[in-house]
């Protein structure tokens, strides 16, 4: 077809009319129509925002409550464990052990410790119903019929530990006078707890005051912060004069406590005690009392677990100065090369099994060889490296092995995205002054919590 | 061959077209924009109901987490009038709270600072606004046996503009509810409310007082106290 043939202009001029015509209109209602729907998504898109800010806000409260009552729900049972492991595992376990010393002349070698199961415990009652199944399943229980176990919304978890495990700096408390055995074992196990060379960059750095302290001084300061009289612990016995640590320099000035710790982390406050050395040794200090029967600030072997390597050199070595202040019989003690390797052995089974007679400690470290089965990749090392000659009586003078009574519990609960930690001590024995309810035994059984703290 | 052109038709709007437009125009924004402003309104009012109810609910959960932590401790020199841990609650209107915690956060380096210090609940003039009272919050960095508003701290705004807080404590040796609680003087009690019951009265977006209820369980009750002789 041609292209200029009358057809094809018929078609052109139909449509150059059409166009004509529809660019007439002048558009306005479409205009209206698209203000108005900007309007509405703006006004849309901005409650829609707001609103889901709020229920953001609204729904971390409520997971901030539900995790919050998880982690006490946690505390509540690990209190319960506690009161099982203190009021019938423990005597048990002291009859079995008095009863196998008579015949076998020997203890069993373990320590049950029914609080080193909280968490699968915790996870029976308040995790998710496939982890109650799970442990009911271990236990040869039906879980499917059960009522009130698992939590639909959450978790809660708890870890127990004893702090009669730890080097009591409250046992630098009452006054300092040359006989206060106490004191000197408390400097003895300080002293010997920082000596490895490893962290002699802890002490070649400047305080916040710009001055260079020593480990001996350290361990004097801690022990002046919680005596209570003014007199520099002096570990000759002959006196050093005031204690001056200037607190009172500083720009926001403050005074030494001179009485017991409340908490471990008032340390901090103690002169020479940086933010370094802090992270570093916490873990192995504590301010509660022990069951130590001689009253010497000795620390209680039988529950350590954890990262525990460290506190065990320590009081390894410890062990082997009872002059701190003179170089040890042993001067092997010093080598990190020959303690470590054994401190870790310990360490590890102290955390699997516990400890139930210091006679075992004492075994591995008089004769390393005989300590390791020939599985463990270490066996060959500990054929070469000599044992520590270190008595029984050695060690009992900075650790013993018994009942704890002081717990620490931390327990978590996660609800959402919400976690909530709370840190709680126990102590089972304290008396109680102010009882709550007529029930006196039941709540004392239960325990008198001496610290509480939630983050 | 010559076109005949048709004259081309006048494009644009007459005068009353465009007058009418306008009318129309104005009429329907009018409409929308007094639909839209009310709705504004009235959401502005819903936030600022939902931000003072979201204030004082924070206020209230920090004030009952924080109470849960108190404690008293038995490390104390009695031959001093002066303590480093209290639990003092003195009643008036806006009642105030001081007390010993073990909440503290360590925020700085080297600060020599430790997890205790004292937390104190008071009201306070607003500065800049003129008859409004702030419920204030004030945290010590320390524990001293020193007068505790002579000790260094961080302050802030827990709650605006209020109108009330009242404070009952329970006391779990007599079974009864307290409006008073002092661990000092001659007189002082050597131990802790069980439960302590926070009543806050807040002026909300419309000028009305509205209250607020909340109760906290304190945790330790007896003293901190080294008792290395027990169970030896």
């Amino acid at each position: 077809m041609n292209s200029r043939s009358p057809r094809f202009l018929a078609v052109l001029r139909d449509r150059f009319a059409k166009r004509k015509q529809r660019d007439r209109q002048s558009g306005v209602a479409l205009l209206m129509t698209i203000t108005t729907l900007t309007l509405m998504i703006t006004l849309v898109a901005n409650f829609t925002y707001d609103t889901s800010i709020q229920m953001a806000q609204t729904a971390n409260a409520r997971d901030e409550l539900r995790a919050h009552y998880m982690a006490r729900s946690a505390v509540n049972l690990s209190r319960l464990l506690i009161k099982i492991q203190s009021r019938f595992v423990e005597p048990v376990m002291a009859q079995a052990k008095s009863l196998l010393s008579g015949s076998l002349g020997a203890g069993m070698g373990i320590s049950l410790r029914v609080t080193d199961y909280a968490g699968p415990i915790m996870s029976f009652f308040g995790g998710s119903k496939e982890s109650s199944a799970m442990f009911g399943s271990l236990l040869g229980i039906d879980t499917t019929e059960a009522k009130g176990l698992g939590v639909a919304n959450g978790s809660m978890d708890a870890e127990i530990t004893a702090e009669d495990g730890k080097i009591d700096i409250n046992c630098g408390s009452g006054v300092s006078v040359p006989g206060n055995i106490g004191h000197r074992t408390l400097f003895r196990e300080i002293t010997s707890l920082l000596y490895s060379p490893r962290y002699n960059t802890l002490f070649e750095q400047q305080n916040s005051s710009g001055q260079f302290v020593d480990r001996s001084e350290i361990a004097r300061a801690v022990i002046d912060w919680a005596d209570d009289d003014e007199q520099k612990f002096d570990p000759s016995g002959s006196g050093s004069g005031s204690e001056d640590y200037r607190y009172d320099a500083r720009k926001d000035r403050y005074y030494a406590h001179n009485g017991s710790y409340d908490t471990v982390e008032e340390v901090a406050m103690v002169y020479g005690v940086s933010t370094d050395l802090l992270e570093a040794f916490l873990p192995y200090l504590t301010v509660y009392a022990n069951t130590d029967s001689k009253r010497q600030c000795r620390v209680n072997l039988q529950m350590i677990k954890g990262p525990c390597t460290p506190l065990l050199v320590g009081l390894i070595r410890a062990a082997a100065m009872p002059d701190p202040l003179q170089p040890p019989k042993d001067p092997r003690v010093l080598d990190d090369r020959t303690i470590y390797p054994l401190a870790s052995i310990l360490c590890e089974r102290g955390s699997v099994t516990g400890f139930d007679d210091i006679n075992t400690i004492v075994a591995v470290l008089n004769n390393p060889a005989q300590s390791i089965s020939r599985e463990d990749p270490r066996y060959e090392m500990m054929q070469s490296l000599q044992g520590i000659n270190l008595t029984r009586q050695d060690l009992e003078q900075v650790a013993y092995v018994g009942a704890p009574r002081v717990y620490r519990i931390e327990a978590t609960g996660e609800a959402g995205k919400v976690k909530k930690k709370i840190t709680a001590i126990l102590d089972t024995q304290r008396p109680l002054f102010n009882p709550l309810s007529q029930n006196v035994a039941a709540e004392q059984a239960a325990g008198v919590f001496q610290y509480w703290r939630e983050e | 061959m010559t076109r005949r052109l048709r004259p081309e038709r006048n494009a644009g709007f007459a005068f009353i077209e465009v007058l009418l437009a306008i009318t129309i125009l104005v009429f329907i924004s009018a409409t929308l924009w007094g639909a839209f402003a009310r709705t504004n309104e009235a959401k502005k009012k819903i936030e600022a109901a939902q931000e003072r109810l979201h204030t004082a609910r924070v206020a209230l959960m920090r004030m009952t987490r924080e109470l849960e932590m108190a404690y008293l401790s038995g490390h104390e020199n009695t031959l001093v009038q002066d303590r480093r841990t209290m639990f003092i609650a003195s009643s008036s209107d806006i009642d105030e709270l001081k007390f010993s915690w073990f909440g503290k956060q360590r925020m700085r380096a080297d600060g020599a600072e430790g997890d205790s210090g004292l937390v104190w609940y008071y009201s306070s003039p607003d500065p800049e606004l003129p008859g409004v009272v702030n419920l204030m919050r004030k945290e010590t960095r320390r524990l001293q046996r020193t007068d505790p508003t002579l000790l260094v701290g961080d302050t802030y705004v827990l709650c605006p503009n209020i109108s009330r807080l009242k404070y009952s404590f329970f006391d779990a040796r007599v079974k009864e509810w307290r409006d008073q609680w002092s661990t000092t003087g001659a007189d002082g009690l050597d131990y802790l409310p069980t439960h302590v019951r926070i009543t806050l009265t807040v002026i909300d977006e419309r000028d009305q007082e509205v209250a607020f209820v909340s109760a906290a369980r304190i945790q330790m009750t007896e003293k901190v106290q080294y008792m290395p002789k027990v169970g030896t």
